[in-house]
């Protein structure tokens, strides 16, 4: 079953893995308690060092795998009985960032606390002993049950609220944009390259000599109607090196 | 007799999540299921007799101890509720639409939703139809037993 579980993890195509750990769990296909961490661990390196380039999922996926076993396995101990310790005492100086803890979900919270607990109380002894009498469940009231559909459909009206946002935004970027006929400018500087060619009786002249002035926007408008006409077979451009000397030639 | 109760008693009050017959019969050394099942159900009628703070209650052939209906409000703290937060909301949704198609159930509450709807399923609280390419979720009976519903009767936020 662990084996299985490995696979599934290991496998990048496999999306239903984290389903899968809780199903196993669930169903007791597998105890969390049975899973070695650290053989996992050395299963991981030992793939790593088969794997020629670097994938991030496979990695970001061992980790998330690794968080849930742990968080899974303590379940198994009695965490609630052992928090109820710390209920009365002082807050322990703050080791993670207030607005970190805020997206904890309740048993992370209860886990930084926990660690905070130990933390100022070094020397005391802990005594952690599996939950042999699990954890206490109760019925669902209706009342938690109308609660869950208000906070459900306060999610759908957020979604909602973000796709019309979604809708809406790209109105709100759309700005005038200046509609350059590139075959007219094509005609125009072939045009002005046939000219100056005939003029100097050349079938070759440097790019510079067919730019009308020096400032950046001629000079891009006439370089790339020039990349249109090279692409189409009218013109050559030659550069032997890069950021070097451009010439334009005309195709006989 | 008065052996099994006590042995069957200390194994359920280990178990929130309840016990099969079978393993019940299997750990407490007894071949016969039958025999297992008439002492359950003595120990329901006592507690029922009793109006103890707990019940013994049959879920197809698992058995497990609940605090009694009455009594839930005096545990909200100490005891978890028995359906997770997210598959909660999920189950009320499908609730508030009376039944909802299992893509609109993804729309709105994400590909996680596929897995709450089978633990649903597994659950009893809402049966799958297949419908099309999709399938169609509704609550079943259990569902409006379990949250003293009527039947059909379509959940709604007050004010909403």
């Amino acid at each position: 079953m662990t084996k299985q579980l490995y696979e599934a993890i290991f496998d990048e195509n496999n999306i239903k893995w984290r389903s899968l750990i809780y199903e196993m769990v669930r169903s007791g296909k597998i105890d969390p308690w049975d899973i070695d961490l650290t053989h996992f661990t050395k299963e991981y390196m030992n793939m790593i060092h088969k794997l020629k380039e670097l994938n991030f999922r496979v990695s970001g996926k061992v980790v998330l795998a690794a968080a849930i076993l742990l968080k899974l396995k303590t379940n198994g101990l009695r965490l609630n009985e052992f928090l109820s310790m710390t209920e009365e005492e002082p807050d322990y100086a703050i080791d993670v960032e207030e607005d970190e803890e805020q997206f904890m979900d309740e048993d992370e919270q209860k886990l930084v606390k926990l660690a905070k607990h130990i933390e100022h109380n070094k020397k005391k002894e802990y005594k952690l002993e599996p939950n042999i009498y699990g954890e206490r469940t109760r019925k669902v009231t209706v009342f938690e049950l109308v609660g869950a559909l208000k906070k459900a459909l306060e999610v759908d009206e957020r979604r909602k609220t973000r796709e019309i946002e979604q809708v809406e935004a790209p109105k709100l970027m759309q700005y005038k944009v200046k509609m350059v006929d590139i075959v007219e400018k094509m005609i125009e500087v072939f045009e002005r390259l046939s000219n100056h060619l005939l003029k100097h009786r050349r079938n070759r002249v440097h790019f510079s000599k067919i730019v009308p002035s020096e400032e950046k926007k001629d000079r891009i408008w006439t370089f790339v109607p020039l990349l249109h006409l090279a692409n189409d077979g009218k013109v050559f451009l030659h550069q032997d090196k890069p950021f070097g000397d451009l010439f334009v030639e005309v195709k006989t | 007799m008065r052996e099994l109760k006590s042995k069957l008693e200390a194994i359920l009050f280990c178990s929130p999540q309840g016990v099969e017959l079978a393993k019940l019969a299997k750990l407490c050394g007894i071949g016969a299921k039958g025999h297992v099942k008439a002492v359950l159900n003595s120990i329901k009628e006592d507690l029922e007799k009793r109006e103890a703070g707990i019940k013994l209650i049959r879920n197809e052939n698992v058995w497990r101890f609940r605090v009694r209906d009455e009594h839930v409000g005096l545990v909200t703290e100490s005891a978890k509720p028995e359906i997770d937060k997210a598959i909660l909301q999920t189950l009320a949704f499908i609730a508030h639409k009376g039944s909802a198609r299992q893509s609109d159930v993804v729309k709105l509450r994400s590909n996680k939703a596929y897995d709450h709807i089978k633990q649903l399923v597994d659950l009893g609280f809402v049966e799958a139809k297949k419908k099309g390419t999709t399938k169609l979720i509704a609550p079943t009976k259990k569902f409006y037993k379990y949250f003293n519903l009527n039947e059909n009767e379509v959940l709604e936020v007050e004010g909403a």
